[in-house]
């Protein structure tokens, strides 16, 4: 009787995969495999025409970490994500202060959030030729402004210049993303109870001190997520500097990582191993930097729970 | 029950896939049947692919191929992929075989490479027996690989010329008559006089050439021996006088200081700051003709041109048509390439609408004598341009020329500009080669 009981309970657990079967199908065939393969190739020497793969061990590694164009393009990534990123950030929470303050009550929020993620809206190819215009040597409106208004004496040729080249594109990724930083950071701020502020006001709290006290250390999990985000997508910045000039010129200042990749793998005799090289580095430094941010800004997570804890109990209204 | 539908799907699908790879392999042998017999006669699609770098031969395709033979009963789709993306998306789809093309163009940059590969197929094939046709020796040669075979074909010849503004040149030098500009700028030297005459005479407002990227042909096309040599990479001395020439006009204001193919350096040829270009025979039809009318005033400079040697004589790119090895469409591409390369009629009717050079000697004797430019005032260029072509020697071409002449512009620039030292100049372009090439040796 038991056992006829068991027979007739119709179990619904296998359907489950069927629904999650197209997505873990997907994911094998266009993600992991790739990556596996990717490593593989890191320790092929598969280039150009070829089908056969010989393994060569780490030497791959090796020669990379010697290759001056790819430390360079390291470098510029860096220094390029770092330009724009510390503006990027400043800006954002100046601006979510401002938009969130209740004491200074700005209109017209719903406008500006439009406007200032407007940029990202654009797509990266017309944004490089708008700035490549607008730069553009010798008769470009930027440089005929300048000459103008006698800031210059002649035109000044800014893409043939490794740092007002690496500037442009730094200002661009950072007038790109600003908004989008901004509307993240606001949406942290609006999450924070407003009694806090509340109380802080009845006690006498200044604007400024508010922010620093209340503000700054409730939306750290948020500017953490921001900042680990643009780090990766920083690193792997690839559309601006790959259309703003050729081939990252001048002098290469401004060819990122990924466009070293890129050309890795397109051009040139096509060193899919070189290219391969280069990916796993990248992730192997992208992994690492990030677990590092975390580690070092992510310590006290705590934080936040007691005081939503507390708040809940005193049932405060949300 | 549903056991069986279970199975029953499971064993067509088995079938189907065995089925679709048997399929496949009746086909390849038939295609080898066909090889042996000569001629291909059959297509297997129903469109024949044709990628191109410029929108020039998808206008002869439109405008000539397509209305000679209105009853094509397959499509013909013709693809153009920017010249720079060019090759990054032909490789793949070469090396995979999946929705590549039929036949394809390919520029002098990379032509090499292309044909030395296993993926361009024997035109003997397909009817094309070098030995009779007309076609420039040049031209076949450069489509023929390592061993003798023939796999592409082209329907121009491309030796170069200077342009110049025949107004500018009465203005500044006294006179606009070809033979006497000429003997003004017959080499380097005098070349790089007139430009200070120019210069001087205009208080600095007329440039010699637009951009340094015009120059650079007539160097490359001087040189003894091509970028790589028996698989080593070779600077030749030529370069050097180039990156020496490129300073001079740079540090004197000789140029434009355009880049080729920017907006700037088309505005010039209808503007009055450009005294001339360097440009080889399409260069004239598809470039100057194209450009010659200013967009803000109407005025157009046609007819205000003359055409010279120039300092040098040289070669500048040329498309040829190669067919992809494998193709199912052999019948169609083998008609195509025989009509834009061999088709006399067509040729003749493209050269009198264009002024193209053609590479097909007997045309171009019948029609040279007969060509009055209105747009060189009259000048006969065909003429000019068909004695020339029969010099050109294009044997220094390599199949990695357009990648390592990309790296050079770049140090050519700096060191032009001063930014740079020619030595320094010099083993940033080696370390850049280096890092693309990685096999070559150095």
């Amino acid at each position: 009787m038991a056992k006829n009981t068991k027979h007739q309970l119709v179990n619904y657990d296998k359907y489950g995969y069927f629904f999650v079967a197209p997505f873990i199908i997907a994911f094998l065939v266009f993600q992991l495999y790739p990556i596996f393969y990717t490593f593989q190739l890191s320790f092929s020497d598969l280039a150009g025409w070829e089908t056969q793969m010989n393994y060569v061990g780490l030497k791959n590694y090796f020669a990379l970490l010697e290759n001056e164009l790819f430390l360079k393009a390291l470098r510029n990534t860096w220094i390029i994500w770092t330009m724009n990123f510390i503006p990027q950030i400043g800006l954002a929470l100046l601006l979510a202060k401002w938009f969130s303050d209740a004491r200074m009550k700005l209109k017209g929020a719903g406008l500006f959030k439009v406007l200032f993620y407007m940029p990202n809206i654009i797509t990266a190819a017309s944004v490089s030729i708008l700035f490549s215009t607008l730069f553009s040597y010798p008769m470009g409106p930027i440089n005929q402004l300048l000459i103008q208004f006698g800031v210059l004496q002649e035109p000044f040729e800014f893409f043939r210049s490794s740092g007002a080249t690496r500037s442009i594109v730094a200002f661009i990724q950072f007038w790109m993303w600003y908004g989008n930083t901004f509307i993240i950071l606001m949406a942290g701020i609006l999450g924070i109870n407003p009694s806090l502020y509340e109380a802080a006001m009845v006690d006498g709290a200044t604007s400024s001190q508010m922010f620093f006290g209340i503000t700054l250390p409730l939306i750290k999990p948020i500017t953490l997520y921001v900042l680990v985000t643009s780090f990766i997508g920083g690193m792997q910045m690839f559309d601006i500097p790959f259309l703003l000039t050729l081939r990252g010129n001048p002098d290469y200042s401004i060819e990122t990582v990924t466009m070293f990749i890129y050309r890795q793998a397109f051009s040139g005799s096509r060193n899919y191993y070189v290219a391969a090289t280069a990916s796993i580095t990248l992730l192997v430094m992208i992994v690492i930097v990030s677990m590092i941010i975390f580690r070092v800004m992510g310590g006290d997570e705590s934080i936040k729970k007691p005081f939503t804890g507390r708040l809940r109990k005193a049932g405060t209204p949300k | 029950m549903k056991k069986w539908i279970g199975l029953l799907l499971t064993f067509t699908l088995i079938l189907s896939v065995t089925a679709c790879g048997g399929a496949k392999q009746d086909n390849s042998e038939a295609s080898n049947q066909e090889k042996e017999v000569g001629v291909a006669t059959d297509n297997k699609g129903d469109t024949l692919v044709v990628w191109t770098f410029t929108d020039e031969l998808k206008g002869m395709i439109e405008n000539h191929y397509l209305k000679d033979n209105p009853d094509l009963p397959y499509k013909v789709e013709v693809v153009v992929v920017p010249n720079d993306q060019y090759q990054n998306k032909l490789d793949p789809v070469l090396a995979s075989g999946k929705s590549a093309p039929d036949v394809f163009a390919l520029e002098a940059g990379y032509v090499k490479k292309y044909v030395d590969s296993p993926f361009t197929a024997d035109l003997a094939s397909i009817g094309f027996d070098r030995d009779n046709i007309d076609t420039l020796p040049y031209v076949l040669d450069v489509a023929t690989d390592t061993n003798g075979v023939l796999k592409g074909s082209s329907w121009q010849a491309t030796p170069g010329a200077f342009f110049y503004r025949r107004s500018l040149a009465l203005e500044y030098l006294g006179t606009e008559e070809p033979e006497e500009v000429q003997a003004l700028m017959s080499d380097f030297d005098k070349f790089y006089d007139t430009a200070m005459t120019i210069s001087e005479k205009s208080d600095g407002k007329v440039k010699m050439i637009s951009s340094l990227g015009d120059l650079v042909q007539v160097f490359y096309a001087a040189r003894q021996d091509g970028w790589v040599v028996d698989n080593k990479m070779v600077v030749d001395p030529k370069i050097t006088e180039l990156m020496e020439m490129g300073r001079k006009l740079e540090s004197n204001k000789l140029t434009n200081q355009s880049e080729q193919w920017t907006e700037q350096w088309f505005a010039s040829i209808s503007g009055n700051d450009v005294f001339g270009y360097f440009l080889p025979t399409w260069g004239l039809h598809y470039v100057l003709k194209t450009s010659a009318e200013n967009a803000d005033t109407g005025v157009s400079t046609s007819g205000d041109w003359g055409m010279i040697q120039g300092p040098s004589s040289y070669f500048w790119g040329g498309t040829w048509l190669a067919m992809r090895e494998g193709s199912q469409m052999e019948a169609a591409a083998a008609d195509l390439i025989k009509y834009l390369t061999l088709d006399e009629s067509f040729l003749k009717t493209w050269a009198e609408e264009t002024g193209d050079v053609l590479s097909n000697e007997a045309v171009v004797n019948e029609i040279k004598d007969g060509f009055t430019e209105p747009f060189l005032k009259g000048q006969n260029h065909y003429a000019a341009f068909a004695d020339m072509a029969t010099k050109v020697d294009a044997s220094i071409l390599t199949g990695s020329d357009k990648d390592i002449q990309d790296l050079f512009t770049e140090q050519l620039t700096a060191y032009s500009k001063g930014e740079k030292e020619r030595d320094a100049a010099m083993d940033d372009f080696i370390s850049s080669v280096k890092n693309q090439f990685p096999s070559l040796e150095y």
